[in-house]
């Protein structure tokens, strides 16, 4: 991720100039919304560089008790941000007297991921409900630009996966097949994906509230992915064992 | 000192809900020598009366260019017009950097009222004692636009303010139907009958102490030369004057203090 | 009055002995002397009317005029000192503009009038006077039906099925008692308005008037307009012949 930007991150320490190295850019964030609500799926990979700095990080942090945010991009930005932006929610909630869209808090996201775009490594999946609306989902990428979608991935574990959703998404899932989806997605991206790892986290949100759910590889319900097995890598006259 | 108490600042209101600090500063343009302006549907002419203060000194200024397309006629406090003028033309020119374009004439007067809005009710500050016709030509047409220290700002078929402009409004409500369909030059002899009713039957218009702005339909703002002046001003002698005139033909009650023109 | 002469009431700072603030009184005059606005919410929308003075002949056709837009939902009518009431527009629309950019979605007509109402309160606080006018905030939604906001020269916000404000204000809210507003469509209010408006004039004093409306409601699709020139007229000509009529049966 972000290799637009390879040539400013030479040090210059005359200037004062120190650039500011992502901690978990690779991460795999998966989100859908099905007929009642929203499910979100992550990995938890934090690394810096090859270093995995945390391998059971929690990338889906609760805004309100029906929206959360999944993060990703520098862990420190977005972690930041969502902490901002959660407090800029509960007082306007307070001083408007009435609930918050997940609309109006995909806006209030926007404000500081546009404001601050320079400065700034940071891009989040807005999900949650709300009783105008149902279940939405929102993406925000880097910038700030924000689109409403029924499904998506985003991370660098996401172009592994984009065909897999395309293929699955359907109009009026039920829950149990969205979080099917989302899973498998999600395992499908960590398989291939060598900066995310570790465990799957998934969150549904609906009008009763959020709900996570962990699954670990040495656990049932880890999702499974089975590629095809892989011919002898050998000339035919070394010996070894089949795979 | 004070005629009642509640006039001494413009940021307090009198108990029947007036404001006389502002009431006042409508009297201060009300000394300036007077203004005209006419439009028809295709062009704006804005009149003024010049006063010089002696024989050794030049006419005060009463018409400023503001852009191509519009020009401005003061009555009141000159020095406050002049910063008007000033205004609407830094006006002006931002719009024209942000949008290319001229700005819209109804756009720049409302920035106008806004501006003599805060001085009519911010502490510390006063109205600004002067009238204003604004002259502009944009896609809705031709516009006069008047303006007072109160920051009432409207958009006119014909107007004049200044000293005596009563006589003026007389002649213009009078031939107001005649406007609309007008050519450039019978404005422009319109609006120089108007001014000279409110002169007295003493004096009268010359190429020296009247100023005539233009605007129109593929005729950008101009103030004409006082040849062009004379020219007009020769149309203009072949029309007697009215009588009315000589009813209030004499001199104002006090002399105009040496800023108000 | 007895506020007159006491010195308490030369500065919005100053309270009275009996706790009153008499500039912000003086302030609600300048809107008091001033024509009459009528406002309505029926069973399906909401219509403003003002009578307009109309000072001068030379004034071109719809001078000054009083309804705006401070959305494509929210209608705005200023009463009282014009230009103290195009200063409130101002502010309104700015901050319309804000909220949208800020939200991306348009702002409240609640809100609207809220935050308008504490800019003008912060006008009587002192250093600045108060402003010399009112404004009424009007919009329609399918969910929510007509609303109705005043906002007042003190800062006061309130809610309204109808009210009247300027000159003969009480007068025309002893015809608004008489109406059944919820049984009224959007075109029922538009000559009921014009009648109430008509009726309440004072023949000798009220003469350079000019009616203007504006209406928002389920017929304009919970946009707020300008009441068209025909619709307008022919109110006016509903409204003279009913007059009329009444006063044959008297």
């Amino acid at each position: 991720m972000d290799t637009m930007r390879d040539d400013q991150k030479e040090a210059i320490p005359a200037l004062g100039f120190y650039p500011h190295v992502d901690i978990s850019t690779g991460t795999t964030l998966i989100a859908m919304e099905y007929n009642g609500g929203v499910v979100v799926g992550t990995d938890s990979r934090t690394s810096a560089g090859s270093f995995i700095t945390s391998r059971a990080t929690n990338k889906i942090t609760p805004i309100t008790d029906t929206m959360v945010v999944c993060r990703s991009g520098s862990a420190a930005d977005t972690q930041c941000i969502a902490d901002i932006a959660k407090y800029h929610i509960e007082v306007y909630t307070m001083l408007e007297n009435e609930p918050l869209t997940i609309y109006r808090a995909s806006q209030i996201f926007r404000q500081f991921l546009y404001n601050y775009r320079d400065s700034l490594s940071a891009s989040v999946l807005v999900a949650g409900w709300d009783a105008k609306e149902g279940g939405q989902l929102y993406a925000l990428p880097i910038g700030g630009f924000v689109t409403r979608q029924r499904s998506t991935a985003s991370g660098s574990g996401s172009t592994f996966v984009q065909g897999f959703l395309d293929s699955q998404w359907r109009p009026n899932l039920t829950l149990n097949e969205c979080k099917a989806i989302v899973k498998q997605a999600v395992g499908l991206a960590v398989f291939r994906d060598g900066s995310s790892g570790g465990v799957v986290r998934l969150a549904t949100i609906d009008a009763n509230g959020t709900s996570m759910e962990l699954y670990r590889p040495d656990k049932p319900g880890f999702p499974v992915v089975k590629p095809p097995s892989a011919h002898l890598s050998f000339p035919p006259h070394v010996e070894q064992t089949p795979v | 000192m004070f005629r009642n108490q509640y006039d001494s600042d413009v940021t307090v209101w009198s108990p029947q809900g007036r404001l006389h600090q502002v009431d006042y500063a409508v009297e201060a343009m009300k000394q300036g020598s007077a203004t005209v302006g006419i439009r028809s549907e295709t062009h704006a002419v804005i009149v003024a009366l010049k006063r010089a203060q002696n024989e050794l000194c030049s006419h005060q200024k009463k018409i400023y260019e503001i852009d191509t397309h519009s020009g401005v006629s003061i009555a009141g406090l000159l020095s406050d017009g002049r910063i008007l003028a000033r205004y609407l033309q830094t006006e002006c020119s931002s719009w024209r950097w942000d949008y290319k374009l001229p700005i819209p004439i109804k756009k720049l007067t409302e920035s106008m009222q806004l501006k003599l809005q805060a001085n009519t009710q911010y502490y510390g500050r006063r109205p600004f004692g002067v009238g204003l016709l604004v002259a502009g030509y944009d896609k809705d047409g031709a516009h006069i636009i008047q303006t007072e220290p109160s920051a009432e700002v409207v958009s006119m078929k014909a107007s004049s303010i200044g000293a005596r402009s009563q006589s003026a409004r007389t002649y213009l409500e009078r031939n107001v139907d005649k406007f609309e369909n007008a050519s450039a030059d019978e404005l422009i002899v319109h609006a120089l009958l108007a001014l000279r009713d409110t002169l007295p039957a003493e004096e009268n218009l010359s190429a020296q102490n009247t100023s005539i702005g233009i605007v129109g339909k593929d005729r950008p703002f101009t103030i004409l030369a006082d040849t062009q002046v004379g020219l007009h001003l020769d149309a203009v002698a072949t029309h007697p004057r009215s009588n009315a005139q000589q009813g209030h033909g004499q001199a104002p009650a006090a002399a105009p203090e040496p800023m108000q023109q | 009055m007895s506020s007159i002469g006491t010195g308490y009431d030369l500065a919005a700072s100053t309270f009275s002995p009996d706790g009153r603030i008499f500039q912000i009184e003086y302030a609600q005059k300048a809107v008091d002397n001033g024509g009459t606005m009528v406002a309505l919410r029926g069973k399906n929308g909401v219509v403003i009317a003002v009578d307009k003075v109309i000072t001068s002949k030379l004034y071109i056709d719809d001078a000054n005029p009083r309804m705006f837009n401070c959305n494509d939902n929210v209608g705005m009518a200023i009463a009282g000192v014009y230009p103290d009431g195009f200063a409130l527009k101002d502010y309104a629309c700015g901050e319309a503009i804000k909220w949208l950019k800020e939200y991306r979605e348009p702002m409240s007509v609640q809100k609207l009038a809220t935050s308008v109402a504490e800019y003008i309160h912060i006008f009587t606080l002192g250093i600045s006077r108060p402003f010399g006018a009112s404004a009424f905030f009007s919009a329609w939604d399918k969910k929510k039906g007509g609303r109705l906001f005043l906002v007042e020269p003190s800062g006061l916000n309130y809610e309204y099925k109808a009210w009247a404000v300027g000159k003969h204000r009480q007068a025309a809210k002893a015809e608004i008692e008489k109406l059944k507003l919820d049984q009224l469509d959007v075109q029922d209010l538009v000559r009921e308005a014009a009648r109430i408006i008509i009726a309440i004039r004072d023949e000798n004093k009220d003469k350079d008037v000019q009616i203007e409306m504006g209406w928002v409601g389920e017929n304009t699709n919970g946009k707020h307009e300008v009441v068209p020139d025909d619709v307008l007229s022919a109110a006016e000509d509903w409204a003279n012949a009913k007059l009329e009529e009444d006063d044959m049966e008297e």
